[in-house]
């Protein structure tokens, strides 16, 4: 086996994983708070290999006019107490459990700016601009909003939750965060977008694949055929 | 490359529920109390191959990790609990809600369901019944020889017996509240059951606790737009084309990997 083949199996293998990344973000169009992956291939000294990052870029606001329906018109994430620890979220399609509390569709309750769950119960919800809940017009408890440092540091868990792996120093309080009550944020996966990546990168996958079969039928099959033949 | 087959197909499947959610909602436009379901989707775990922020060598660190999600799946399909819009009938029998809480009502089970539907008639006994002939709990029984039915906003009913004057006060319609209206599990028929994720219904007055008021001679119509529906609908099946094409091109990609060794 000649180095190309190496390279060119570690190209094959790279657009593979963009293209799972690709197929990640299609089937995530619907998702309410997802942010899409952005797959790379880096250069390496043995040929390439492939990176992911996160696109935090805004998906687009979408009135509901469901009272427990929370969207963020900026930067920021609502925290969320899981069994794991702190996570953080986009998606505010929030509900409440059996003891009244506001809690995400998996049942994990958001939490406020002093770190308790926020007890809602029943009356007229209102979440208002800066995440103030309000019930019957009572402020019942203010929705927590961070951003970080750097998103180097930031993971995704699936679920539609975020990991911060970086120094807890990293997470910043967000004041006064531009919470939109009876909004929802839409996926910011563009289909057309996902569709070109996956164009190009099937493209360059056929392309490479052609090089490879060269390289492996005609050239290597040729030196073993024509120089190993006893004449 | 079997991975992105699999996502593709997680997202064709949610994009399924979606539709007959969707579907659901459509066929339901005309439906007295009907509320507006709502598919919700979750990107599934994530196989981490490389972290970001892990060290490239003893000083410097990969600023871009590689994270490969492995798709989506349905979460929940919520109610969306909007009032919907009154429509005036005119039969003194037609309630509806203005704000929260549900009518209670008597099942043939012994069991208690809820329902926004106030479309209520009245059984040979005169008893206040919904269209399916269930009882409204607590039971209310209109006299036979009543000529007026009157309906107060906090749910008195009094009526008007030939050859009498006064109104007479034959009963009170009692509305349940829940603290997550959200948990109530759906049993066709417009009715809902108690679920331990609604919590137990607190019956009371309407107007008390938060609960809304009755209004009589008005029935709430569906508060499904058909216009949101078909939003909805076109983009659910866009997102489910370009699955299917994600799902074609890692089979091509397969077949290439296949040819490669002949």
């Amino acid at each position: 086996m000649s180095d190309a083949i190496v390279e060119a199996y570690s190209a094959l293998d790279a657009r593979m994983k963009v293209i799972d990344a690709i197929a990640n973000n299609l089937a995530n169009a619907n998702t309410t708070g997802y942010k899409r992956d952005f797959g790379h291939i880096l250069e390496t000294e043995i040929g390439s290999e492939a990176g992911t990052s996160i696109d935090l870029a805004p998906g687009q606001l979408l009135p509901t006019g469901n009272e427990l329906d929370a969207a963020l018109n900026g930067a920021g994430f609502f925290v969320i107490d899981t069994p794991n620890g702190q996570r953080f979220t986009r998606t505010g399609t929030f509900a409440l459990n059996t003891q009244g509390e506001l809690v995400t569709k998996d049942g994990m309750k958001v939490l406020s700016t002093s770190d308790t769950p926020i007890q809602v119960g029943e009356g007229k919800v209102e979440i208002r601009d800066g995440g103030v809940v309000t019930v019957d017009g009572n402020e019942v408890g203010t929705l927590k909003v961070v951003a970080f440092a750097d998103s180097m540091h930031l993971q995704k868990e699936g679920l539609n939750r975020f990991l911060w792996n970086g120094t807890p120093a990293g997470i910043q309080p967000v004041s006064n965060p531009p919470v939109r009550g009876g909004y929802l944020e839409r996926s910011n996966v563009n289909a057309v977008d996902e569709m070109v990546h996956l164009m190009s990168s099937y493209r360059e996958f056929e392309a490479v694949q052609r090089g490879l079969r060269t390289l492996m039928t005609e050239m290597d099959g040729k030196l073993i055929q024509e120089l190993g033949r006893i004449s | 490359m079997l991975r992105a087959l699999y996502t593709a197909a997680t997202g064709m499947q949610a994009q399924q529920i979606n539709i007959d959610t969707i579907a659901n909602n459509i066929a339901n436009v005309n439906t007295t109390g009907f509320k507006q379901g709502r598919a919700e989707f979750q990107d599934l775990l994530y196989q981490n191959l490389r972290p970001a922020g892990t060290a490239s060598s003893a000083s410097t660190e990969y600023p871009v990790g590689l994270q490969l999600g492995l798709g989506t799946r349905p979460v929940a399909t919520d109610r969306i609990y909007r009032q919907g819009d009154f429509r005036q009938t005119g039969n003194a029998l037609d309630l509806v809600i203005e704000g929260k809480g549900f009518f209670q009502v008597r099942l043939p089970s012994g069991e208690l369901a809820y329902t926004r539907d106030g479309s209520f008639h009245m059984n040979s006994e005169g008893a206040v019944v919904t269209a399916a002939g269930d009882p409204l709990e607590p039971q209310i029984t209109i006299p036979a020889d009543a000529q007026e039915i009157v309906i107060g906003s906090d749910g008195t009913v009094s009526v008007t017996q030939s050859g009498q004057a006064a109104a007479q006060q034959v009963g009170t319609i009692q509305i349940a509240g829940f603290q997550n209206p959200s948990g109530l599990s759906a049993m066709g028929g417009n009715l809902f059951l108690e679920t331990s994720a609604s919590g137990t219904a607190t019956a009371a007055t309407p107007g008390e606790n938060g609960l809304g008021r009755v209004n009589q001679g008005f029935l709430e119509q569906s508060n499904v737009s058909v216009v949101e529906e078909m939003v909805n609908m076109i983009v659910a099946q866009r997102a489910y084309e370009v699955n299917s094409r994600a799902v074609r091109v890692a089979d091509d990609m397969l077949q290439q990997i296949n040819n490669l060794a002949r």
